[in-house]
């Protein structure tokens, strides 16, 4: 197979580095002692740079996607991307709560915004545009949350709805090669389908950019398909929101599948981490208090929080959100739409993708694990009926397929003509035609690739790092019009003088920070 | 019992150096020949040394299958070993001085009986097994890893001198007894399980408990202004231990979190705290 594709996992910058420090006693069950061409490292939910690339490399993983880069904050996940070997990387630049953007929303010239979400992607090295509960990182700054796409902003004219049809629209007018990459409003919380659904219909008449037929990507889906009014009633709304993909082609989606384990939630929908704090309160592996936390603004631009969460077996709403990922992988009729991740590390760590395949693999894994979980698995979601079972062909396809064509990347997800030599191989040590009835081979099989292979160079044999070099980062670069930019120039130094804690000299993460890299330019239209 | 005697040969040049000893374990000495115990590996710093660079090592041809069978003796000057004893599940280690950090932690069965001191984290996140101190034990004894917010689980320690801060922190079950005085933050978090000290405490005793027991039969010099004193009982029972003779003054706390822990402080060296 062609080297994995994470879309979306948190494994760099200031909220993963905090991460790590909130969770000593997470590291301590799972060290890596350092060899000839390894070096050491910490893992479990939120492990050490060098055990990162390592760790994707045994899973015949080559690339990754760091999704939450605050700007201000990127010479910090550039400097922790630099020191994960052997996959290339990138990050995603957050933007749905930047003042900038919030406050030229309403009398908005299409140009200067252009120009600023350009330059802002330059600035920062980033290679897609992220909202993270767009307008909610701002309104957490005052101590509140928006809940539907129409609340206003704190003291901005902007709404989640206007921020997310201006980037999508910005994004398809830069030609990015992946679209805006959306964590909803609302996120986590029972009955936002609603929200998600609207989201989806908000940005249907942007015409999406060359080459491709989606303007959207909902990340960790599962997230934002809840359906009930609490906790009580809790259940899936996964079938309206996958019907809605099958039905319309400008939407794709990664799931957030959960794992029953032990990890580390952290996104930069700082409000969500506070209430999922509150919610850890009446959970009984927590402390009475509530799980220890992190919570944080990042100067306009945006927020973050950290809470350490165990999704267990037999709490129901967990039950529910487990099953949740998985009818949206057995649902989506057209797999390019969708792939695997599990938010890493928020559902769980990615070391566990190997037992999400042998869930798609097999009905019988999933059936073994549906009777072990709590009855709400059964009775409010459709997953029991889901008989559907992927062929390893399907599994390539969510697992490195379809993020690449998502992502745009023309040299990744399949091994033809012009394609890296990012190569898996996997020996599952059972008849290929009979994985569905062996989960274990699949398990085993995918957790230890046999081979990876980095850019044509043996970088793992038999689960065994054998030499350890340095992936591209990927970043993207838009040739705007110089007459778009200067319109907007005083503006920004404005901005800097007045508001940023920083100059803007100091701003911009500079040549050094991408010593190899693989810079994408596009031609706005 | 198959013995194992490990004399250290000279006391270690750069005692500042921490030296990570957790092969010393009856579970990682089974199913080995002595031969093959001398070349385990113990950390210095970042260097790595057979046990044999460090100790003399005496003891059988070979540990045999079962660890519940081997019994490992320690001497020499040990402060700056840790780790020993760490994740044991059967067996017995003895030391013959003062041990460092972390002596058997996670560890789920066995006993460890120690004739000096130990340093912190001592029985630190300990599920089963037994751990007895024979002079004073340092910090986080029975405690939990750093971070960690769930702490000893089972087993029971046994301290014939003093404690310092923490002990016992985050414990969830078993029993820790301590002969002497414990200085601050006793059973700080404490969820379930017991802690009987016979000495004085300093203050701050079950700061945040949950749940569980505190015993103190010596005075307890300053407590905390979120416990309640509740009644004056004779006599208290304790599974696994037996009754120990009041009267007791019974305290209910921590309020700054749920009110379920209990405090049962000896009266006549208590009287001060129900003014
Ligand atoms: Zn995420």
């Amino acid at each position: 197979m062609p080297g994995g594709v994470d879309i979306h996992a948190h494994i760099a910058g200031p909220k993963v580095n905090s991460g790590r420090l909130l969770r000593p006693e997470d590291h301590i069950i799972d060290p890596l002692k350092k060899t000839a061409v390894a070096r050491s490292g910490t893992g479990r939910s939120v492990p050490s740079t060098y055990y990162t690339g390592y760790a994707y490399a045994r899973l015949g993983y080559t690339f990754a996607m760091e999704p939450a880069m605050p700007p201000l904050e990127a010479r910090h996940t550039h400097e922790e991307l630099m020191d994960i070997p052997i996959i290339d990387k990138g990050a995603y630049t957050l933007l749905g709560s930047n003042w900038f953007v919030l406050e030229r929303i309403s009398e908005m010239n299409k140009d200067e915004m252009a120009a600023f979400v350009a330059w802002l992607l330059k600035a920062s090295g980033g290679y897609s545009i992220k909202l993270v509960n767009p307008g909610g990182e701002e309104t957490w700054a005052w101590g509140k949350n928006v809940h539907t796409l129409d609340d206003l902003v704190g003291s901005f004219k902007a709404t989640p709805r206007k921020i997310i049809k201006t980037l999508a629209a910005v994004n398809e007018r830069l030609s990015l090669p992946q679209t805006i990459h959306l964590h909803t409003n609302n996120l986590g919380i029972p009955g936002n389908h609603d929200v998600t659904l609207e989201t989806m219909n908000a940005v249907k008449g942007i015409k999406p950019g060359k080459g491709r037929k989606t303007n959207m990507h909902l990340t960790h889906i599962q997230f934002s398909s809840y359906g009930g009014k609490g906790w009580n009633d809790f259940c899936s709304e996964a079938p309206e929101i996958a019907h809605y993909i099958n039905k319309n082609d400008h939407v794709s989606c990664d799931v957030g599948q959960i794992i029953f384990t032990n990890t580390t939630t952290m996104t930069a929908d700082g409000a969500w981490e506070w209430t999922l704090r509150g919610i850890t309160e009446h959970l009984a592996w927590s402390p009475r208090s509530g799980s220890k936390w992190m919570n944080t603004q990042v100067e306009l631009e945006s927020s973050s929080g950290v809470v350490p969460y165990i999704f267990r077996r037999k709490n129901p709403v967990n039950a529910v959100q487990w099953a949740i990922g998985l009818e949206f992988l057995l649902m989506i009729k057209d797999l390019n739409k969708v792939n695997i991740s599990t938010d890493h590390p928020n559902g769980g760590p990615f070391t566990f993708y190997p037992t999400i395949f042998s869930w798609l693999m097999s009905k019988e894994a999933r059936d073994r694990m549906l009777s072990r979980t709590d009855k709400a698995a059964k009775e409010k979601t459709s997953l029991a009926e889901l008989t559907r079972e992927f062929s390893l062909a399907e599994i390539a396809q969510v697992s490195r397929v379809s993020a690449s064509k998502i992502l745009g990347l023309k040299n990744k997800g399949h091994l033809g003509i012009g394609a890296d030599a990012d190569i898996a191989i996997y020996d599952f040590k059972a008849p290929l035609n009979e994985l569905n009835k062996n989960y274990k081979a699949v398990e085993k099989g995918f957790a230890k690739a046999a081979y990876t292979i980095k850019d044509g160079e043996l970088v793992l044999k038999d689960g065994e790092i054998v030499s350890s070099p340095f992936g591209r980062t990927f970043r993207v670069e838009a040739n705007i019009p110089e007459d778009w930019t200067l319109q907007i120039r005083d503006a920004i130094e404005d901005r800097f003088r007045k508001h940023y804690t920083v100059s803007l000299a100091n701003y911009a993460v500079q040549k050094e920070y991408f010593p190899n890299e693989e810079l994408i330019t596009t031609e706005p239209r | 019992m198959k013995q194992f005697i490990l004399t250290q040969k000279k006391p270690v040049i750069n005692p500042n150096i921490p030296i990570e000893a957790d092969v010393i374990s009856p579970d990682i000495f089974a199913k080995k020949s002595i031969e093959e115990i001398k070349k385990l590996i113990i950390w210095r710093g970042n260097r790595q040394l057979a046990l044999e660079e460090i100790f003399s090592l005496s003891g059988e041809e070979h540990a045999g299958d079962s660890p519940a069978e081997i019994e490992i003796l320690l001497t020499g000057e040990l402060s700056k070993y840790k780790h020993i004893g760490e994740k044991m599940s059967e067996g017995k280690i003895t030391i013959k001085s003062s041990i460092g950090m972390h002596l058997g932690s996670l560890m789920s069965g066995g006993k460890i009986v120690v004739e000096g001191d130990t340093h912190d984290f001592a029985g630190a996140n300990m599920t089963g097994g037994e751990i007895h101190i024979q002079g004073n034990a340092g910090h986080y004894l029975g405690g939990s890893m750093r971070g960690n917010w769930r702490g000893m689980s089972g087993g029971k320690i046994k301290v014939d001198g003093n404690v310092l801060n923490e002990c016992g922190i985050w414990m969830r079950k078993g029993i820790i007894e301590i002969a002497g005085s414990a200085t601050m933050f006793l059973g700080m978090h404490l969820h379930r399980g017991t802690i009987i000290v016979h000495g004085d405490v300093i203050e701050r005793a079950g700061a945040e408990m949950t749940g569980g027991e505190i015993i103190i039969l010596g005075k307890l010099h300053k407590n905390l202004p979120s416990f309640e004193f509740k009644e004056t009982i004779d006599e208290l029972p304790i599974e696994g231990y037996g009754t120990i003779k009041g009267p007791f003054l019974v305290f209910v706390g921590d309020y700054a979190e749920r009110k379920q822990g209990k405090m049962f402080l000896l009266k006549k060296k208590n009287e001060h705290l129900i003014d």
